[in-house]
């Protein structure tokens, strides 16, 4: 299995295992899971709806988990633009944090007109779905089988680590530069500093703050800038 | 729960769902309504990475559940298990003995910091 395998599976299943262990019956933590498909946005949710927290604070907290999207949609955009309005709607919603990854890692500059008239199979729009397929199942069946084994697991083994631990070995290879470095260091900074801020806006304010440091340090980027 | 637990829970899902369309699409929306610069490319091109990073830090650099900076403490096994990964893989850059070796670590961290 690929590294983005483990780490999909690894991060649904800890997601799956909170769902099923804060105040959602089964069945809400499957639809959720199914339908929000938004890891980090459902566990932000869970402490919110545990509270009772007004149901325009969580989704407001949503949207702000979310923004990260938002800077991805620009470069989806830049790729996808000439599709159709439901099939670049369903595109947007199905890019995760690992397809548009891939997907860029794989193509890190969009197609030229040229490019585009000449690629009849469209080979990019489909190496993306597969991304994207990949990513879906993999994150459901680490979803929920961590829903429907969460009372068979232990709160004590610490499983939640592992998924960071996963996480480390697919951010590693992507500090390949200095100025990426810098850019992960202030990430990481902004993001533990501000994390008690509400709405978790420390991570778009993290991105940004990155993507500041990343843009001053690298005036003259290689072709494909993302290993 | 009672019936109108269960309806909330149902309007949250959906407007949870809305919430992820809304942020994914966000752009792609436009179409071929806007044209982004290469310049523009160029900034976001580590946006994927400083939201892992974003993601990840708080969850090795800060205690389970704590709500800020302020309860930073260097008794966190998390902070010793995500160095020993970081270090495991600078050495193998590989996914088995990263997660051996970094949940090895904050394993016996959290026995050595009860």
């Amino acid at each position: 299995m690929s590294h983005s395998a483990v780490t999909i599976l690894t991060w649904s299943l800890v997601t799956g295992i909170a769902m099923a262990k804060s105040t959602l019956t089964v069945e809400q933590s499957i639809a959720m899971s199914l339908l929000v498909y938004a890891g980090s946005a459902q566990l932000a949710a869970l402490p919110l709806i545990a509270v009772g927290a007004p149901i325009w604070v969580i989704l407001t907290t949503s949207f702000m988990v979310n923004l990260r999207f938002v800077i991805f949609s620009l470069g989806l955009q830049a790729h996808f633009y000439y599709l159709s309005t439901w099939r670049r709607i369903l595109l947007g919603y199905f890019t995760t944090d690992f397809s548009y990854l891939n997907h860029i890692k794989r193509f890190p500059k969009p197609e030229t007109k040229e490019q585009l008239a000449n690629d009849k199979e469209h080979l990019r729009l489909y190496s993306m779905m597969g991304f994207q397929t990949a990513n879906w199942v993999y994150w459901q069946v680490g979803a929920i089988t961590g829903i429907l084994l969460a009372s068979q697991i232990p709160n004590d083994w610490g499983l939640e680590f592992a998924g960071a631990v996963a996480l480390v070995v697919i951010i590693g290879p992507m500090l390949d530069r200095n100025s990426a470095r810098w850019a992960a260091v202030t990430a990481g900074a902004v993001a533990v500093m501000t994390y008690g801020i509400p709405f978790r806006l420390n991570i778009i304010l993290a991105v940004c703050a990155a993507l500041f440091v990343g843009m001053i340090l690298d005036k003259s980027p290689k072709a494909g800038a993302i290993p | 729960m009672s019936d109108d637990e269960t309806m909330a829970m149902v309007y949250l899902i959906i407007g949870m769902t809305v919430m992820t369309f809304v942020a994914r699409s966000f752009f792609i929306l436009l179409g071929n309504r806007i044209k982004i610069s290469e310049w523009g490319l160029e900034t976001i091109r580590y946006a994927p990475l400083a939201a892992l990073i974003a993601i990840l830090a708080p969850e090795i650099f800060l205690p389970v559940g704590a709500s800020s900076i302020a309860e930073f403490s260097l008794r966190t096994p998390n902070i010793w298990g995500g160095i020993a990964a970081m270090i495991a893989f600078y050495f193998t850059k590989k996914m088995i003995p990263t997660l051996v070796i970094g949940m090895a670590v904050y394993t016996a961290a959290r026995f050595w910091f009860i």
